[in-house]
């Protein structure tokens, strides 16, 4: 008997696929897959966010030495403004709004958990009118109104949880490209929807506070007054006022927000009240 | 978005150089094993009596390699479906065959034309912690005789 080695056919413990191919389809198949999972987890938890009592959620903040009120003359005039526009805005019942004023130079304004609204000077400055410092304030209102706030913090948590899981099970860099593509395609239309909507609602407050809504008007003119200012200076925008980075862009804000008024039989230019605020 | 480009940048490094360096490697596997086939290889542990062996000693081959970019990242993709992980396929294939060869070499320097009793063992060195190079050791072993049929 005579012994051998036979030659083992080539290719049965390798592919001969080629490997580009795997990698586009699983990428592809991957993105489709968890681009569904976040706009799915994402709607979902805005819905059930929600519904969470708007008590719970002052609850959760209330340890939070920042969102302690800060009194002051222009914190009071600003709270002041602030129930004038809610006492018009049919807040659902319990919902209180505190105004937070800050000295400080950053051109911004935000609204975040538990009903707090925080207004800088940098941007009240920049107002020409009580009327445009109503339409900030309204907007801000609103999104407290809507639970923006809340709705984002769960979606954020969602988000956070579902990208160490997928960070997690894939073990590598591609698990951790692949959140992060989906939560940026699935998250910015999220934001601008946001904004959207409080600026409607926005002006339904500011039309009846003052019966016009030349507030609205004067607001845009100044941010694309800052957005134009910014860009001859050759600066970034976003960098110098932050409020430019989670808003949509102001031409089309205004134009549809007069639209809006245009159909509901609003003026939309009349009598402005002075901005009579000391700093 | 740099991120991105970054990325781009080391998957394509790591495919291009990947795959000219894996063609090069299985030129030079067939090459070798054409070359060493008259080194026969046997998994029983006995020698069988009708051949005449003589001297015997243990020969060695051991291989480590090393993952690239592109395959990790493919493996990492396929980790979240399930399926055959085809990347790593080839890369152990070549490791196994490539200590197979040297296992080989080191008998014909012996002297000898046939090796009993061989086992492989595998060792893997990153186990699979985060951020390191994945690699893996492929060592096998057997005794080398000189023998006529």
């Amino acid at each position: 008997m005579r012994f051998e080695n036979p030659e083992i056919e080539d290719g049965i413990n390798v592919s001969k696929e080629h490997p580009l191919k795997e990698f586009s389809q699983l990428l592809i198949g991957l993105l489709v897959i968890i681009v569904v999972a976040v706009l799915v987890l994402s709607y979902s938890v805005g819905y059930f966010a929600q519904k969470i009592p708007f008590s719970y959620e002052e609850k959760l903040v209330s340890h939070i030495d920042a969102l302690n009120v800060e009194e002051s003359a222009q914190q009071k005039k600003l709270q002041a403004l602030a129930d004038r526009l809610s006492a018009k805005m049919d807040l659902p019942e319990g919902m209180k709004i505190t105004v937070h004023y800050s000295n400080d130079a950053t051109v911004n304004a935000f609204a975040t958990m538990g009903g707090h609204v925080f207004f800088f000077k940098g941007l009240i400055e920049k107002l020409p009118s009580e009327n445009a410092l109503a339409m900030v304030m309204a907007h801000e209102i609103a999104h407290i109104k809507h639970r923006h706030p809340v709705v984002a913090m769960g979606k954020g948590v969602t988000m956070l949880t579902l990208a160490s899981f997928v960070t997690g099970a894939s073990g590598s860099g591609a698990g951790e490209l692949l959140i992060n593509e989906s939560m940026t395609l699935g998250l910015m239309k999220f934001s601008r929807d946001q904004e959207s909507q409080s600026d409607l609602t926005a002006v339904h407050a500011l039309n009846a506070v003052y019966g016009n809504v030349q507030g609205a008007k004067e607001l845009f003119d100044v941010f694309s007054e800052l957005s134009d200012g910014a860009k001859k200076a050759n600066k970034t925008t976003a960098n110098e006022y932050e409020i430019f980075l989670s808003h949509p862009r102001t031409e089309n804000r205004w134009e549809k927000l007069r639209d809006y008024s245009q159909q509901r039989g609003w003026n939309l230019k009349g009598e402005t009240t002075a901005l009579d605020f000391r700093f | 978005m740099y991120d991105l480009i970054l990325l781009l940048v080391l998957l394509s490094l790591g495919y291009f150089f990947g795959t000219y360096l894996e063609k090069k490697h299985y030129k030079s596997i067939l090459k070798r094993e054409k070359e060493l086939k008259s080194i026969l290889l046997f998994d029983t542990k006995l020698i069988p009596p009708e051949l005449q062996a003589s001297g015997g000693q243990m020969v060695v081959g051991h291989v480590v390699v090393s993952i690239d970019y592109f395959k990790r990242f493919v493996a990492g993709l396929r980790k979240l479906l399930g399926g055959r992980l085809k990347t790593y396929e080839s890369l152990l294939d070549r490791a196994r065959r490539e200590a197979v060869l040297r296992m080989k070499a080191h008998a014909q320097e012996s002297d000898a034309n046939m090796i009993f009793n061989i086992k492989f063992e595998t060792a893997s060195i990153s186990k699979g912690a985060r951020d390191t190079i994945g690699s893996v050791e492929v060592y096998v072993y057997g005794s080398a005789v000189k023998a006529t049929q």
